[in-house]
């Protein structure tokens, strides 16, 4: 579990986070959504202690990070930029971090096999590809096999094998029973990992919700009837409390009613359909209405 | 599993030798120290104190930099963040690489320095000066190396460090005579770190007011280390990385 009680983080004139507070609860995927510049790295380094809070508190299973006896062992966390000597092995990059906490050796071949890099583990990681040195920064948030996993931007800079991975990954975690903080800009990849969503913008919390939530509050869902007796279906509709419009002949979009109740609608009075089809808005719409 | 201090200088030993800078770094000590060694033995007419050990002046600066870049190098990749994450208290990360620089740079000079000894005598005859300054020229470097890690702490970019270590540890005592009033300069020269160190292996009879004793010279150059590791600490804690 991770609280974040009024964050506030300033660097000099300009406020990064302003006031945010949220709680990432076990055993589902929160998403930390926003646009870029809207603080959500610079939260994550105060979870994790890196970066001092200007005011505020965050806290991870009600201790600071920095508290913990063997912090690795809470939480793991994956930071946006890299986190890597050049000149230093992935093996060694993880036995230097492991052997911090007494991990044993052998955790770190586990975390490497996991993330699909045993086979260039004594390479040095300034050859590694982006996707690689993801793959590494992912191992190494797993390595104390914390019951709280934070991760910026996962999926940047890894192939749809790599996506798929951690998108796989991420669902286990939560499944798990852990505390899953995952943030990214790119709405899609948030529609179909996240369970829950932390919205922020400049600094502030937007939106605090689930994802069907979100689209529901901001876009409600329509349904698209084509008929070729439109008139009749529009004037039956409209006397049940629905809301319609049409933007072409003989095609309708109707809100307050949903599919089947419209289709026994037009069958209670003889109406032929040719289509009906419910509308949800995007998660990525619900998202720029939101932050517009 | 916790975090405990032992485990952090094994965590920075692990570091520390997976590096192949550390042993190009040693290679180029070694080298160094003993060929210019022979080679002042093989021409000098009436070598001073000092002239086995002069390669040791080389040195302090590769193994300064070795010092410098054990901590630049966690900030320039961005290896602090994972480095702090794991050791979030940070001062044990500094003191365990301060505990690894001395545990690797101490014997490793006191080899190269004997050897350098050894070389002298084969090929120029007798060692001039005395037993402590054998012991002197390997103790000075690594007091210089930590130096450098404290400068490395507190400045946190490698070129920058490396200039402002080049500048004050080389350049900085040369000008001091000449750019302050009558001997006032003189009298500072000899407690700047590279004169404090070579007054660990030089015999001052040569130069009796100019250069420190060799126990005094130990606690000038020990000041400055102090000092200036104290400086990065201050800063390792309170920056964000």
């Amino acid at each position: 579990m991770i609280e974040v009680h009024d964050l506030v983080k300033r660097y000099g004139a300009t406020t990064a986070v302003d006031g945010l507070s949220f709680t990432v609860k076990p055993g589902r995927v929160t998403g930390f959504l926003g646009p870029n510049g809207a603080g959500k790295s610079t939260t994550m380094r105060m979870i994790i202690g890196l970066d001092r809070p200007t005011a505020g508190l965050a806290l991870i299973n009600g201790k600071r990070y920095r508290e913990h006896k063997a912090p690795l062992c809470v939480a793991g966390a994956l930071l946006e930029a890299r986190s890597i000597h050049r000149g230093r092995s992935a093996r060694t990059h993880l036995l230097g971090l492991a052997r911090t906490h007494g991990l044993p050796d052998g955790r770190v071949g586990e975390v490497l096999e996991e993330a699909g890099i045993a086979n260039v583990a004594r390479r040095r990681a300034g050859t590694f590809s982006l996707g690689m040195g993801q793959r590494l920064g992912i191992a190494a948030a797993l390595l104390g096999d914390p019951a709280v996993v934070i991760l910026d931007e996962p999926v940047n800079g890894l192939d749809p094998d790599g996506v798929l991975w951690v998108r796989t990954l991420i669902r286990e975690l939560a499944a798990d029973g852990r505390t899953v903080l995952v943030s990214s800009h790119l709405m899609s990849e948030m529609a179909v990992t996240a369970d829950h969503l932390v919205i922020v913008g400049g600094g502030r919390l937007l939106a605090d919700t689930t994802v069907d939530e979100l689209i529901g509050r901001v876009a409600p869902a329509s349904v698209t009837v084509r008929t070729p007796e439109a008139v009749r279906l529009r004037s039956s509709l409209l006397s049940h409390g629905a809301t319609v419009s049409s933007s072409e002949a003989g095609e309708l979009s109707v809100a307050g009613l949903d599919a089947p109740d419209i289709g026994a609608l037009a069958a209670a009075a003889g109406i032929v359909l040719h289509e009906l089809t419910p509308r949800r808005a995007s998660l990525e719409q619900a998202y720029m209405e939101l932050t517009r | 599993m916790k975090v405990t201090f032992a485990r952090v200088v094994r965590s920075e030993w692990t570091k520390f030798l997976a590096l192949r800078s550390t042993w190009i770094l040693f290679a180029l000590v070694a080298v160094a120290t003993v060929g210019l060694s022979a080679a002042i033995a093989r021409n000098a007419s009436a070598p001073s104190s000092s002239a086995p050990f002069l390669g040791v002046d080389v040195v302090s600066v590769l193994l300064g930099i070795v010092g410098i870049v054990m901590m630049t190098g966690e900030y320039g990749s961005g290896l602090v963040r994972a480095t702090f994450a794991a050791v979030p208290a940070r001062l044990p990360v500094l003191g365990a690489k301060a505990v690894v620089l001395t545990v690797a740079v101490l014997p490793f000079m006191a080899v190269v320095v004997l050897l350098s000894a050894w070389v002298f005598r084969v090929v120029g005859g007798p060692l001039p000066g005395s037993g402590d300054h054998i012991v002197g020229a390997f103790v000075a470097p690594v007091l210089l190396a930590l130096l450098g890690l404290g400068l490395g702490a507190l400045i946190r970019h490698t070129a920058a460090a490396i200039t402002v270590y080049v500048l004050a540890i080389l350049v900085a005592p040369a000008l001091l005579g000449a750019a302050l009033p009558d001997d006032l300069g003189e009298r500072l020269v000899k407690y700047t770190p590279v004169a404090a160190a070579q007054a660990l292996y030089t015999d001052r009879a040569t130069d009796p007011t100019g250069m420190l004793a060799p126990g005094p010279g130990g606690v000038a150059l020990g000041v400055w280390v102090v000092a200036v590791l104290v400086a990065g600490a201050v800063v390792v804690l309170r920056r964000d990385p």
